[in-house]
């Protein structure tokens, strides 16, 4: 014992609410049109393949991060280098985590204040969190994993009775044939918020049971995945196709249209907690990613760089860009030409010098 | 009893009686000189009573009854020891030069009391003096005989007047450790039943006890709690919230992490439910631990009604702790950021009434807490007649005044009164208190980021929470970690049968792994410490998650 | 070591605290720094620098609900002019004292010149201002000033907009051919290919003098009274014409928007009998395999009940109801019919037959999207209509039946 372990159920819900994340409330895949619930689907079965190589690697070794078996597997000197690489990423995800929200939020409903103010009490709630410890924040997400259902329960329920819901706007299926949906998959979605599941392979050395684990991450992937497709295929019902792509956050419209007599009626507020919620979650996983690696990495305890981290981070997400659709664009083309090295080549070498290292290791008795 | 004697001698010792007076011991074979002894390491007190008297017959030997009038019960003095020891002076035999002879004589035959024993220890004797025993001295004899006639003027049984019920025992606890002991044996008629006394306060030298139910209650827990009880180190102990803020796991945390109750049927469920009680001498209030969140919302009367009238209660108990933590930061954020979330026709209500008054809503709601915080403290600290003066004029007079004058909104006076309201449903004071103190917190966020800050808000509050344990319970449980068979006396309290095999805290203790952690004494206590000794610093240090090594 | 760290973690957070508290609030604005706009009227004026004249119709709250009231007007109209949207907002707000909160607003409402000018430059900044609500409805006045719209005391409700969305929603139940129509749906039909969105319109009824003051109430007929009227056709973004009557009846039907409506049919030798229509299902479908040609069919079946019989036919006789039948199959026929062929005279698909034909054959769609205002010109329909009487109240014969 004296190590933390974080329980299944913990798992499952950071899973889900890292998933979820902005990925809820932003136009996601809406390149494939009105089948971007399409691409969702197609996006999250991608990203189980690329999780289950995350997870053949922490069978492998389940003790350690990723950080710890790139440096076993590459060597001391080429690892430490590639580790630190990991560590900038998790920290710049973090950071553009934080920007997103904080825009969206400012988008949203916060128009005067300053993005800076914004992002700030976010990065500040997020340390307090990761200071209580990871563990913490995982159990934490519990709770808000159930509020955020519930609320996005409850919403459903009231656009049905108010009769927003028109599902003809999702036909026809497929008119353009598969292979927009492919083209939407191949540039965003695998990636984005599937293939970013990279992060928990720090987090899985906390994992209460080996065995199981994984495939608990893997269902709450597969959970969210329903989940951000039902939503987006609900977006394009009550918007129609057209709205819902032009929207930065279609959600908001789409909740907006809800109205119970007049009693009930913009409680669009409530996307904006959602946001907000998953906006937390996403960048504190990333953050207490990056924590984790630091404090493997340089040897120091976990809390001495939270709040040098929180500074970088805060500080990454307001010098990230000038204006959000410069950040968009950017972003757009991280998830296309950086992110794939570190989500897929450097875990397929990784994968293959284990497999080849255990394949010679195997057939020699004790 | 005498299991718990020698532990007090030991205890007395270690705190340092023995240095006072800067002599050892006080008992000497000459009779005089040990009652002069004791006379001095009083201070002369004039409520020490010295009864010399000639024991035996023809070969009598010169004792004394020593007590402390007000202390002992006068009735037991005369009769039991003063009138049994003068009674049969043949009995003493003829062969009674040995002092100490004479001594095993009183205890064999001739001391009419059930608790009566002999001690050597100086401490001891004074101590016992303290309590209310009396202590016989003979002369020649090195040590002395001590005999339980504690009683005194103590308040008698009474309906407890914080956690009243509808229905249920009206009986309480009352000051005194035995009294309260005798309540809830008188309930738990059980072998498995183990009591444990202690001494705490160097000074005060407080009788604590400690009950719990062996094999219902986990060993490690129990462990645990004697040596955080053992580790205090403290001058006084006046009442039970000294010890609880001393062995709780976390200082900063508004949030009580040990249950506290007047109610001796509150005190026996909880044992059985493999909780500890420990009792503190001189308070009614028992301290129930571990307790979890919960607990706080668990009302004794609960089990005496129907269970689906109990699930309303707590559920309405549960709202009323939401409304008491968000109410004013809710309408705050609704009316000066979210407005177009009320309903046109509430809204133009509003309006109309925010026309002609002066504040922010912020400070008018910060004004009107304030109001009722400092009505509430009136009230509560007034004699009885007058507190109910201070709430007619605070509540109603002033209410309806400051609407009138047009300085505050009638909907906020009706937000803050709810607020007020909802913070008595809470069953637990102290838990109430948590959150009135949060509700300003989420008031100024609140007023200042809307829903943004609340949500925040919200996010910080249950993170802290979950960072909190009470005795290596994680606070939140059963709902965070999640435990499905928990939940049966949670938010909801299903029918007795469906109930019985709920998870006690021991069980819930047992799978949580990583709970232990050692309090080092008093300083420790108060400021729990953030313990790193990870070297490798690839784990996280989490202070309460580890086992730590000496 | 760990009494500083918290003390400095103390002093960092005080430091941070303080000028928050200080400085915030950035968005918040007490209710009382608020002009609650509950409607919007859009009018042309003269030439490119004054293209939009907005008329915010503005709540007193002071005046409806309050306890001292002034006896002054419920809602004050304070007007901005600019050649945007947005900047006629600014604009307005030189007059107001407060805030102009857009949250609340019920009802837009555009003036007939700008809709045949186009709608679509002012519609961006309604979908992108975050305060604006996609659920108000929107209407066209015809033939009058947006202005006048929102400048007539109203009977029912004292703010003026509100009466517009109540009187809405009474018609729509009642009468017909109105129905909601909020500014999604007005985009959306603003993006029919070939086609457009369908407004209500909306009149002052009777005389302007004295419309905006209190004395329009005071007489028991009101001078001038605000009537939801005929339906606006578009055609892209521009007003192509007015439809009323079974033309209007028969677009609503169309949208499968209607919730009842009186019909009334003359039966052969016995003058004219009322039915309610309580319950309308409508479904297109379409043979596409030529997407030149396609061929639409429209089917719809109705439940109705006899409102007015004032005639001597045998109501308890199964045989008579079943005469009846076709006679208001034939009439909802018609009605259909005559929605289709304005719809066609305008060469505007504003009912979206272009969208069933992209669901059933979206290759042959792309062919013809671009020229399918012709090719829904020309193309060929046909309706399957049906109707049961399903009860004829709470009588049976009529009394002028004599036995």
């Amino acid at each position: 014992m004296g190590k933390v372990k974080i329980g299944l159920l913990q798992f499952f819900s950071i899973t889900i609410l890292f998933e979820l994340g902005t990925s809820l409330v932003v136009n996601l895949g809406m390149a494939a049109g009105r089948d971007a619930w399409l691409s969702i689907l197609i996006g999250s079965l991608a990203g189980l393949l690329m999780f289950s190589g995350y997870a053949y690697l922490y069978r492998k070794h389940p003790d350690l991060t990723f950080i710890g078996y790139t440096r076993k597997l590459l060597g001391k000197t080429a690892g430490t280098p590639v580790a630190l690489l990991y560590i900038i990423l998790y920290m710049n995800l973090s950071g553009r985590g934080l920007r997103d929200g904080s825009t969206m939020l400012a988008m949203a409903s916060m128009h005067n204040t300053p993005l800076f103010i914004l992002s700030m009490l976010m990065i500040l709630s997020s340390s307090y969190v990761l200071h209580k410890g990871t563990e913490v924040l995982t159990r934490t997400s519990l709770v808000f994993t159930t509020i955020v259902l519930m609320i996005g329960l409850f919403s459903m329920i009231l656009l049905i009775l108010s009769g927003s819901i028109n599902l003809q706007h999702l036909m026809p299926v497929l008119e353009n044939g598969l292979w927009p949906v492919m083209d939407s998959v191949v540039h965003q979605n695998y990636m984005f918020p599937f293939g970013e599941m990279i992060v928990f392979t720090m987090l899985m050395p906390y994992l209460s049971d080996v065995r199981k684990g994984p495939w608990v991450i893997a269902a709450a992937m597969l959970v969210s995945a329903l989940l951000l497709s039902a939503t987006i295929a609900l977006n394009i019902s009550v918007l129609g196709a057209d709205i819902a792509k032009r929207s930065q956050l279609p959600l908001m419209p789409t909740i907006s249209k809800i109205s119970i007599s007049d009693f009930i009626q913009r409680v669009d507020i409530f996307v904006v907690m959602v946001l907000i919620i998953g906006v937390f979650f996403k960048m504190s996983v990333f953050f207490s990613a990056a924590l984790i690696g630091i404090s493997e990495l340089f040897n120091l305890p976990y809390r001495r760089m939270l709040y040098p981290c929180t500074l970088i981070i805060l500080f990454t997400s307001m010098l990230d860009a000038r204006s959000f659709t410069e950040h968009l664009d950017e972003g757009g083309r991280l998830l296309y030409t950086v992110y794939p090295v570190f989500m897929i080549v450097i875990p397929v070498i990784l994968i293959i010098i284990t497999a080849v290292r255990s394949y010679f290791s195997a057939p020699r008795p004790g | 009893m005498s299991s718990g004697r020698r532990n007090m001698d030991s205890q007395a010792e270690a705190a340092g009686l023995t240095g006072r007076g800067g002599r050892t011991s006080g008992l000497t074979e000459d009779l005089d000189e040990t009652i002069l002894n004791i006379r001095t390491e009083l201070g002369e007190s004039p409520d020490l009573k010295v009864r010399r008297l000639q024991i035996g017959g023809e070969r009598s030997v010169q004792a004394a009854a020593i007590h402390i009038s007000g202390l002992a019960d006068p009735a037991a003095v005369n009769e039991f020891v003063i009138g049994s020891l003068l009674a049969e002076p043949q009995k003493l035999p003829e062969s009674a030069a040995n002092p100490a002879r004479i001594q095993a004589v009183l205890l064999d035959g001739i001391l009419e009391l059930g608790d009566a024993e002999v001690t050597d220890g100086w401490n001891d004797l004074l101590l016992a003096v303290l309590s209310g025993d009396t202590a016989v001295l003979i002369e020649g004899c090195m040590s002395a005989v001590l005999c339980d006639t504690k009683g005194g003027e103590s308040r008698s049984v009474e309906e407890s007047s914080s956690q009243m019920v509808v229905r249920g025992p009206k009986d309480g606890f009352v000051e005194s450790v035995a009294t309260n002991i005798s309540l809830i044996r008188r309930r738990i008629k059980s072998p498995k039943l183990r009591l444990e006394y202690t001494r705490v306060g160097t000074e005060t030298q407080t009788h604590v006890a400690m009950l719990y139910m062996k094999e219902l209650a986990g060993k490690d827990l129990v462990e645990e709690v004697r040596s955080r009880l053992n580790k205090i180190a403290i001058d006084e102990v006046l009442e039970s919230g000294f010890i609880e803020e001393l062995i709780q796991d976390k200082t900063f945390t508004p949030f009580p992490t040990i249950f506290n109750s007047e109610r001796p049927d509150v005190a026996a469920g909880n044992l059985l439910e493999g909780r500890v009680v420990i009792i503190i001498d001189g308070t009614p209030f028992v301290l129930i631990l571990p307790a979890v969140f919960t607990q706080f919302f668990q009302s004794a009367e609960d089990y005496s009604q129907r269970f689906d009238i109990a699930i309303l209660m707590r559920l309405v108990r549960y709202v009323s702790f939401i409304v008491l933590l968000l109410g004013p930061s809710v309408y705050i954020a609704l009316t000066t950021y979210h407005y177009e979330m009320i309903p046109t026709t509430l809204l133009i209500n509003l309006l109309s009434q925010r026309e002609t008054v002066p504040f922010p809503a912020f400070v008018e709601a910060l004004l009107m807490e304030g109001a009722f915080e400092i009505l509430r403290e009136a009230g509560v600290r007034m004699p009885r007649v007058i507190g109910q003066t201070v709430s007619v004029v605070g509540a109603l007079i002033l209410g309806s005044a400051v609407v009138e004058a047009g300085i505050i909104t009638p909907i906020m006076v009706i937000v803050i009164a709810l607020t007020g309201i909802a913070s008595f449903a809470i069953p637990s004071y102290n838990m109430a208190i948590a959150g009135r103190i949060i509700r300003f917190g989420f008031l100024l966020l609140g007023g200042m980021f809307g829903f943004y800050g609340i949500t925040l808000g919200l996010i910080v509050l249950v993170a802290h929470m979950n960072s909190l344990r009470s005795f290596g319970i994680p606070y939140l449980s059963p709902f965070v970690p999640l435990s499905v068979k928990g939940q049966k006396d949670t938010l909801l309290r299903l029918p007795l049968w469906l109930m019985k095999s709920g998870k006690t805290p021991a069980q819930l203790r047992k799978e949580m792994p990583d709970y232990k952690r050692v309090t080092t004494g008093h300083e420790a206590a108060l400021a729990p410490l953030i313990r790193n000794n990870d070297a490798a610093g690839r784990k996280q240090d989490r202070e309460d998650g580890r086992d730590e090594e000496k | 070591m760990k009494k500083s760290s918290f003390s400095l973690v103390l002093l960092i957070a005080i430091q941070l605290v303080i000028p928050l508290v200080l400085a915030g609030c950035w968005d918040s604005v007490e209710l009382n720094r608020r002009a609650i706009v509950s409607g919007v009227a859009i009018d042309r004026g003269e030439g490119e620098a004054e293209k939009y004249v907005l008329s915010f119709q503005v709540i007193v709250a002071d005046e409806i609900s309050g306890e001292n009231t002034r006896g002054i007007s419920p809602v004050a109209l304070y007007t901005g002019k600019g050649h945007t949207m947005f900047e006629a907002l600014a604009n307005a707000s030189r007059q107001t004292a407060r805030f102009l909160s857009l949250g609340h607003i019920r009802v837009l409402v555009i003036s007939e010149k700008v809709a045949q000018e186009g709608i679509k430059d002012m519609m961006d900044v309604l979908e992108r201002e975050s305060d604006t609500r996609l659920t108000s409805l929107m209407f066209i006045s015809k033939g009058q000033q947006a202005r006048e719209i929102m400048s007539t005391m109203t009977v029912f409700s004292k703010i003026p907009a509100n009466d517009l969305v109540e009187k809405l929603d009474t018609t729509s139940k009642q009468f017909g051919y109105n129905y909601r129509m909020e500014v999604d749906d007005v985009i959306r039909g603003i993006q029919l290919r070939g086609g457009g969105p369908v407004i209500n319109g909306v009149i002052i009824d009777g005389s302007r003098e004295g419309a905006d003051t209190n004395d329009n109430m005071k007489t028991i007929a009101p001078h001038a009274v605000i009537k939801v009227t005929e339906l606006a056709a578009f055609k892209d973004d521009r007003l192509k014409g007015w439809l009323k009557g079974n033309t209007a009846l028969g677009t609503a039907l169309l949208h499968n928007k209607i919730k009842g409506y009186p019909a009334v049919i003359r039966y052969p030798g016995s003058g004219f009998i009322a039915f309610n229509v309580y319950q309308s299902q409508l479904e297109v479908r379409v043979k596409a395999a030529d997407p030149e040609h396609p061929v639409f069919i429209v089917k719809i079946s109705q439940q109705v009940s006899i409102k007015e019989s004032p005639n001597s036919l045998d109501l308890t006789s199964p045989e008579t109801l079943q005469n009846l039948s076709p006679l208001l199959i034939e009439d909802t026929a018609t009605k259909i019919r005559a929605a289709i062929e304005t719809a066609k005279k305008y060469k505007s698909d504003y009912i979206g037959f272009g969208q069933v034909m992209e669901r059933k054959n979206p290759q042959g769609w792309k062919k013809v999207r671009d020229h399918w205002e012709d090719v829904f010109a020309a193309c060929e329909f046909r309706i399957e209509a049906d109707a049961v009487i399903r009860h004829t109240d709470i009588r049976s014969n009529s009394f002028q039946i004599n036995p």
